[in-house]
């Protein structure tokens, strides 16, 4: 968090707020005709029936002027003479539009901030003409229970992803065990899903290790920085402890002090860094969200995402986009242990039935690895499925909109 | 509390001990009454046996006793309150909902008004008030807002401010300058344990915010509410004040259980109300409690039939209004619990 160190008056936000409305309120549906972007009534503002006029004129009210002004604003005061009075913009707001309707002057109230209005007037510059993601302007992205940083170069996770950590723990009560055998979130991007897992495993296991992988030195920053910032620091080592942020409270640049004992952050392609650390067969779960939009949909994305998220975490590969999750599907069985989780973010419907697919074609034991290492995976208690697959459960889970995006399965051979 | 299993469960622990606490305090009243009252005896036989020929150590005698039955029926009183019964929830925080009710824009400001008393009190007490949930009005205040506030015996105090609230002044939209009533109405909700309140989950319709076309990657919208509907009572919960679904779900189903809670307690009350029959009564929600007068600056409390001013309780200065009610309430349950005693 930054310190609220700058004083501004109330009249200024206020108008900072109904010119922004009012400019997006211009765009109209615009961007979301050309591009499926957010409309002035959708993504800016909040639901049709909640719009509440400004004025004169009946502007929708955007939600993202509403949240960066409740991250900006720290306290108010009535006059310049006046107690501070902490609060946050959702409070404050209601509360300024009553006296003004009650015809009394807002002149003297006074805002302490964390950022000038003058800056949220150059941030929504750029979000409104250059189309920057909201959550690159103000550096951070709200997601799950977290604050996580992020920035250009790593892809702001999705509110579907939230499922991630519940599936660790429906895994965990499957299989208690595989708390304490070590996990794996490949292509981790911001740390996200590696940090909510480490977050749910460290509950069952105090010593509890996700290894986070990804191809991308930036994503790595951010990922180091995102565990530390969540799941805290070693214990000798200094830990950032802030866990909100207002407008870039926090750089993965800002990364310093003792490294989270849970998220382990190597550098490399899918599996290559856990076999050289000697993983195979020993993971409990792998958890993955890689690129998976199908390259002829890249050039015609959302302006936020196709000019400004890293290509290289969205784009699947020709035809189906399956490049990636074909690759993780192929060696996933050699690298889990009995009855571990295996749980993939895809496109959805069709590609998710695809992914599904590969993981119940997946031989029982594809490399020979596990015979070699005398594994009992194949010991006859799961003779069917065994014989056919190595994986059982295998299933497609809706999303939080309904859409069908998730493959779940567990490696045959567990409890 | 010497039993381990207790001991372990921090939280069952911790309410051993604060009942073994309020316990203690009335066994030492109780000896110290005992106390008194022995020599209170003594002091009575000295006076009849040895000190009888003696004026002068019959009368230091005579204010001994004196002393000892004020401090005697002072004691009484002390037992007797905290022999009345505490209300097991008073710990608790909660969360505090406030509706608009009729008056229309004016309402809405009146509901913001109202809020801001109950923050500016909450900082007061050093308590923390945090906003869960609004929807605002189209000129200021809220339609609805409900408050989470957490401290030292938050239920205690803001029990009391449960029911209908009524305002008499000029309204912001009203050009002619008449005074217009409007109300508002202040629900008060215990923050709800898990033993509490058991939700089947197929109770309840969980929905999320439309969806958005491809969606995953594809797209980067923030929608993030959350619509929840507890069909067998109807309770519908919206939340979107929060930046994500995780945390808006959370949300919503914390006020689906505390409303459930709360229906929960304003049945059993109403039983309890019924038979006592008293006159101070928290919990109906339909009840008119205080009349908030801008010409005289003055509130009314039609409960316990006593004036406040105005500006000092719009400022947060509740505590003597809550200070009244619970002393009304308490002399009621004293007089209870003496004709239940009568009647024994």
């Amino acid at each position: 968090m930054r310190p609220a160190v700058h004083l501004d008056e109330l009249p200024s936000a206020l108008a900072w707020k109904s010119d922004m409305a009012a400019r997006i309120a211009e765009l109209g549906d615009t961007w979301e005709r050309e591009d499926g972007g957010p409309d002035a009534a959708g993504l800016l503002a909040i639901e049709e029936s909640q719009v509440v006029p400004i004025g004169r004129d009946c502007l929708p009210v955007p939600r993202e002027l509403d949240w960066v002004l409740d991250d900006a604003i720290e306290a108010f005061r009535t006059r310049p003479d006046a107690d501070w009075e902490p609060s946050s913009w959702r409070m404050l707001e209601p509360l300024a539009r009553g006296e003004a309707a009650r015809g009394r002057g807002l002149g003297g109230w006074q805002l302490r901030m964390r950022a000038p209005v003058a800056a949220l007037r150059e941030w929504w510059e750029r979000r409104l003409r250059d189309r920057v993601p909201f959550q690159y302007l103000i550096s951070s992205a709200h997601w799950h229970t977290y604050v996580l940083s992020v920035g250009p170069g790593v892809l702001i996770p999705r509110p579907e992803t939230e499922i991630f950590p519940l599936l660790v723990a429906e895994a965990l009560r499957r299989s208690p065990a595989l708390a304490a055998a070590p996990w794996a979130d490949l292509g981790t991007g911001s740390g996200a899903i590696a940090v909510a897992a480490a977050d749910v495993l460290r509950g069952s296991n105090p010593s509890a290790v996700v290894w986070a992988v990804d191809v991308s030195p930036a994503a790595l920053a951010y990922a180091q920085f995102n565990a530390q910032l969540v799941l805290g620091g070693s214990p000798d080592g200094a830990v950032a402890a802030a866990s909100s942020s207002a407008g870039g409270a926090a750089t993965a640049a800002d990364a310093a002090g003792g490294r989270c004992p849970h998220v382990r952050v190597v550098r490399g392609s899918w599996f290559d860094p856990l076999l050289a650390a000697g993983l195979r067969g020993r993971l409990g779960g792998l958890l993955s969200n890689p690129p998976y939009i199908p390259r002829c949909q890249m050039a015609g994305l959302q302006a936020e995402v196709g000019r400004h998220e890293p290509a290289g975490a969205l784009d699947g590969g020709e035809g189906h986009g399956l490049d990636s999750l074909q690759e993780l599907c192929s060696r996933a069985a050699e690298m889990l242990v009995p009855g571990g989780l295996i749980a993939l973010e895809t496109a959805g419907g069709e590609q998710a039935d695809l992914v599904a697919e590969l993981l119940r074609r997946s031989g029982p034991d594809p490399t020979g690895a596990l015979s070699q290492s005398g594994d009992a995976a194949c010991d006859g208690r799961e003779g069917a499925g065994c014989a056919t697959s190595a994986f059982e459960a295998v299933e497609v889970l809706e999303d939080c909109y309904g859409v069908r995006r998730f493959v779940r399965a567990y490696r045959s051979g567990g409890a | 509390m010497a039993d381990p299993e207790v001991a372990a469960n921090s939280g069952e622990f911790q309410k051993v001990a604060k009942a073994a606490a309020d316990l203690d305090e009335t066994v030492s009243t109780y000896r110290t009454y005992k106390d008194t009252e022995q020599q209170l005896q003594d002091a009575q036989k000295y006076l009849k046996e040895e000190a009888a020929d003696d004026p002068e150590m019959a009368e230091f005698a005579r204010e001994e006793i004196a002393e000892l039955e004020a401090s005697l029926a002072r004691l009484q009183d002390k037992l007797r309150l905290q022999l009345v019964p505490r209300d097991p929830l008073d710990d608790r925080n909660i969360m505090l909902e406030i509706r608009a009710g009729a008056g229309g824009d004016e309402a809405s400001i009146w509901a913001g008004d109202m809020m801001r008393m109950y923050q500016r009190y909450a900082n007061k007490q050093g308590w923390k008030a945090t906003l869960v949930s609004c929807t605002q009005g189209e000129s200021g205040g809220y339609k609805e807002v409900i408050l989470q506030i957490s401290g030292t015996s938050v239920y205690s105090k803001l029990k009391w401010e449960a029911g209908v609230h009524r305002v008499q002044r000029v309204p912001a939209t009203e050009a002619a300058g008449r005074v217009h009533t409007s109300t508002a109405t202040v629900a008060v909700m215990p923050e709800v344990e898990d033993v509490d309140v058991s939700i089947n989950m197929n109770d309840v319709d969980v929905k999320f915010a439309r969806a958005s076309g491809a969606g995953g990657q594809n797209v980067n919208k923030v929608e993030t509410a959350v619509d929840l509907m507890h069909k067998p009572t109807g309770i519908r919960v919206f939340c979107q004040e929060e930046r994500t679904q995780a945390q808006n779900k959370e949300r919503a189903f914390q006020i689906l259980r505390a409303k459930l809670y709360e229906l929960e307690i304003q049945r059993q009350q109403a039983e309890i109300y019924a038979a006592r029959k008293s006159q101070v009564g928290t919990g109906d929600r339909s009840e008119k409690i205080k009349t908030y007068n801008y010409k005289d600056s003055r509130v009314s409390d039609h409960r316990i039939k006593q004036n406040f001013d105005l500006n000092t309780l719009m400022e947060g200065g509740l505590e003597d209004s809550l200070q009244a009610m619970i002393s009304a309430d308490q002399q009621e349950k004293l007089k209870e619990l003496a004709e239940s005693v009568m009647v024994a």
